[in-house]
């Protein structure tokens, strides 16, 4: 029986994988920690709201950062899901026109939708304070900004997928079976992008959720989205507000990212096996 | 049982013709094969048909109406395509009920169509079943029964045995032809496999370049070509340059190593004399003989194809029995004057 040795190569990619996952989780494990240790246990009592509370773990900074920032969370969130709303009533037939119907110019159009995606956001928001500095202060102003840089994912997922599978020879099966276009597009097109609308539409919520720039210098004093509220926490208020805020923004990406790279990974296989 | 006819159906992309000036009166209640080598037009010629592509002259009739700009969702025509294209996201059942689902034709009625097609098919055990989760072979016979299900007109078929194995292939042609030949429905039926195109069609259009080459059934095509191009591209021949001459007050036809009688039909002067492989003998039984050089055999199992030499000339020739020759060795060839064929230059 041959002996099993653990060579110098494992032990060495071992412990530099590990020491990699220590470095990108330590702070996502000292914003946990901080959000919701009790800081009279780390004796740290002087803030004044503290006194009175017993134990090593607390709730209370998750509750005083719903009260604080309630309301810019539930603007992020409004903002995000019409983003996704938008997105894909806009983005899915746009993405349709790009690539099964390309006009003069529709490849240029493709990379224009492309392109906020490559500009700095400070650059983007100025340029567009600049541009419609009459509506600054609108609500959907915001809205505006965060679709520039939305709509990208979902017209790329898109036509990403249009692009892998003959859209084309299945629209024509339907045809000559006596579907009229409309038919076409809701009863062969649309249920063939199922998984791209999905992936597209956590892509687009996740973004607008977590976006910073544009939410940062397009925002006004009544609507604020999260992440800029999140700046705000940082520069005035105690680490342990901040964490928690923190820990409910991560809470909320999370689940959306795992859901993206899971269904991403069966979306793969069932264009595989339909081609 | 519909009358489909085309008169000078035109596509061109570009400067290059894909399909000129193709006319043709489909036969009723047959199937007509359309075969020609890649590039010649045939599937664009059916497409137009479909109405899946424009023509850029001529127009398409169907029972005597013109459906030239009619839509392809208006024709009532059922298309099997190459690559079949079922729906990736429906059951096989539902692939077959597409068409009567757009039709908005009753569950009822549209479960009972759907169950007859699949019987008629033999595919009812598959019916719940995704397309991913059956065989090429099966998934042919989904497409098949999807353009059957809306009852069309006029049943177009693209290649559509061309993405199977040769083994399956040669199964579901002789089911197909059975099919075929049972529903007795105008059929169009477009193949680069000459094989196919003879064996399935009642009637046979052979294409090059977008142009008709012949028309005609299948035997008489393959035995009395209309030229070089078709003698050559259905099956294999060997073609001779050859002068008809009047010898002795006879017509007959001088090759460099052998003298045949020329078909009443022949005037005097240059031409072409096709020859089959198996039309020639090796012997002295025919009406002409001459000594040949013996190249190469090539063994395809039920026979062997050998190659000979005759006055610098190739000749292929396929025999029954096993012949032992040697390189070189004279091999003695004859010809019955009556399995040749012979047109003018």
């Amino acid at each position: 029986m041959a002996k099993k040795r653990l060579s110098f190569d494992f032990v060495f990619i071992y412990a530099v994988t590990m020491l990699l996952i220590v470095a990108i989780l330590s702070p996502v494990v000292i914003i946990l920690l901080g959000s919701c240790l009790n800081t009279s246990f780390l004796g740290l009592s002087s803030e004044q709201w503290v006194s009175g509370t017993q134990g090593i773990f607390t709730l209370k900074w998750y509750a005083y950062v719903f009260k604080l920032y309630g309301e810019s969370m539930a603007f992020s969130l409004k903002i995000a899901l019409l983003s996704v709303i938008i997105c894909l009533v806009a983005g899915v037939p746009g993405a349709y026109v790009l690539s099964r119907k390309p006009f003069p110019g529709s490849r240029i159009l493709e990379e224009l939708v492309l392109l906020p995606l490559s500009l700095p956001g400070i650059a983007m928001s100025v340029a567009l304070i600049a541009a419609y500095s009459r509506i600054r202060g609108q609500w959907w102003f915001l809205l505006g900004g965060h679709l520039l840089y939305t709509l990208p994912f979902m017209v790329r997922t898109v036509t990403n997928t249009l692009r892998s599978f003959d859209v084309g020879r299945l629209e024509a099966a339907a045809q000559t079976l006596g579907a009229g276009f409309w038919q076409r597009f809701r009863l062969v097109v649309l249920p063939n992008l199922r998984h791209a609308m999905i992936i597209g539409s956590l892509l687009v919520l996740a973004i607008s959720w977590g976006e910073f720039n544009v939410s940062f210098l397009l925002n006004t004093p009544l609507h604020q989205t999260f992440p800029a509220a999140l700046y705000g926490t940082y520069t005035s208020n105690s680490f342990q507000v901040s964490s928690a805020a923190t820990a409910i923004f991560l809470l909320m990406i999370i689940p959306i990212l795992i859901a993206v790279q899971w269904i991403g990974g069966n979306e793969l296989v069932s264009v595989e096996q339909g081609a | 049982m519909s009358v489909l006819e085309v008169k000078s159906l035109s596509k061109a992309y570009g400067a290059v013709a894909a399909v000129s000036q193709f006319s043709h009166r489909f036969t009723d209640g047959k199937i007509t094969t359309v075969v020609g080598p890649s590039g010649s037009g045939k599937s664009t010629m059916l497409w137009m048909i479909a109405g899946l592509i424009a023509p850029d002259s001529g127009s398409t009739w169907l029972d005597g109406n013109e459906v030239t700009r009619v839509l392809p969702e208006r024709r009532d025509l059922g298309m099997v395509f190459q690559n079949y294209a079922l729906f990736p996201h429906l059951t096989v059942r539902e692939n077959i009920e597409f068409g009567l689902r757009v039709r908005r034709l009753g569950a009822h009625e549209r479960r009972s169509r759907a169950e007859q097609t699949m019987e008629l098919v033999r595919i009812s055990h598959l019916q719940n079943r995704r397309i991913n989760q059956i065989s090429g072979g099966e998934q042919q016979r989904v497409a098949l029964a999807r353009a059957l299900a809306i009852r069309p007109r006029v049943l177009l078929m693209d290649e559509p045995l061309s993405a199977l194995d040769a083994k399956l292939r040669e199964e579901l042609r002789s089911e197909l032809f059975r099919l075929l030949q049972q529903l007795a429905m105008t059929t169009i039926y477009v193949t680069h496999d000459q094989v196919e195109a003879m064996s399935l069609g009642n009637e046979l259009i052979v294409m090059s370049q977008g142009k008709i080459e012949q028309v005609g059934r299948p035997l008489d095509v393959y035995r009395k070509p209309a030229n070089k191009f078709v003698a050559e591209f259905l099956g294999s021949a060997n073609i001779f340059e050859a002068e008809c001459v009047e010898k002795e007050g006879r017509r007959q036809i001088q090759l460099p190593f052998a003298l045949l009688k020329a078909p009443s039909y022949l005037e005097p002067g240059s031409c072409y004399v096709m020859i089959r492989p198996e039309d020639m003998e090796v012997g002295e039984n025919g009406d002409a003989h001459f000594m040949a050089a013996f190249e190469s055999a090539l063994f395809l199992g039920n026979q062997i194809r050998i190659q000979l030499r005759v006055t610098g000339q190739r000749i292929i020739l396929d025999v029954r029995n096993e012949l032992e020759l040697k390189k070189e060795s004279p091999v003695p060839v004859s010809i019955n004057s009556e399995k040749v064929f012979v047109w003018a230059r």
